[in-house]
């Protein structure tokens, strides 16, 4: 069993985003954001290149796979 | 108010929409549960219920019709940049959507055995409307169910801080 990690949050810090701010920047909803950062909603591939994107670092840096 | 609204995200315009079909779908449920209740009922129905029906029906279209609205005008200016924004919430409704078909599916077969054993004597205009409460009752709460906490709202200069 496989869990997604992401460290979108660590990344918000950097950048001094707001949920809002990052959610607005892709195009999808605050609680959306929200959901990925704990984990409970995993993203499409679309919305975690465009989060990569964003950041302007590859996907890899924010998504990694953590064995359970 | 309205120029705020006008400003909405798509994406949080969409959640808000699938947010007022959830309770639109749980008042209809509502509304099939007294239909339901009246089509069973020996005795006379009480006139409050035939009053609660209309409310439930007015509130329904309160709830649910300007946000289709607004959903169904911005897909038409083309002033959102995709056609169905992704996200948890639609994820959610999908889910529930799913889980409430496969409740009434079992239901479904459970009744079909018990009426041809004979089990229960009720008429359609009595099961209709209630695998109908069943299927809206069960898809709303599933989403409201999948939806409770989360929603933190941490700013990004805090967490720089």
């Amino acid at each position: 069993m496989s869990r997604l990690d992401n460290r979108i949050r660590v990344y918000r810090a950097e950048h001094r985003m707001s949920q809002g701010d990052l959610a607005i920047a892709i195009g999808v909803s605050r609680k959306t954001i929200s959901t990925i950062e704990v984990g409970k909603f995993v993203p499409s591939t679309v919305i975690a290149l465009k989060i990569a994107r964003l950041f302007e670092v590859p996907v890899e840096d924010i998504f990694s796979l953590a064995e359970e | 108010m309205s120029e705020e609204k006008a400003q909405e995200p798509m994406a949080q315009l969409y959640d808000r929409f699938l947010h007022r079909s959830a309770i639109g779908m749980f008042l209809l449920a509502l509304l099939f549960a007294v239909t339901a209740f009246e089509q069973s009922a020996v005795s006379a129905v009480p006139s409050v219920l035939k009053y609660a029906e209309k409310a439930i029906a007015i509130l329904i279209i309160v709830f649910v019709g300007p946000v289709t609205f607004q959903v169904y005008r911005r897909k038409r200016s083309f002033v959102s940049n995709c056609e169905e924004p992704e996200g948890f919430l639609t994820s959610a409704f999908q889910k529930a959507a799913m889980r409430a078909f496969t409740g009434s599916f079992i239901l479904l077969i459970v009744l079909n055995v018990l009426l041809e054993k004979e089990t229960v004597d009720w008429p359609a205009a009595v099961i209709v409307p209630a695998l109908l409460a069943f299927n809206l009752g069960a898809a709303s709460l599933s989403f409201f169910l999948d939806n409770i906490g989360d929603d933190d709202d941490d700013s990004g200069e805090e967490d720089a801080a």
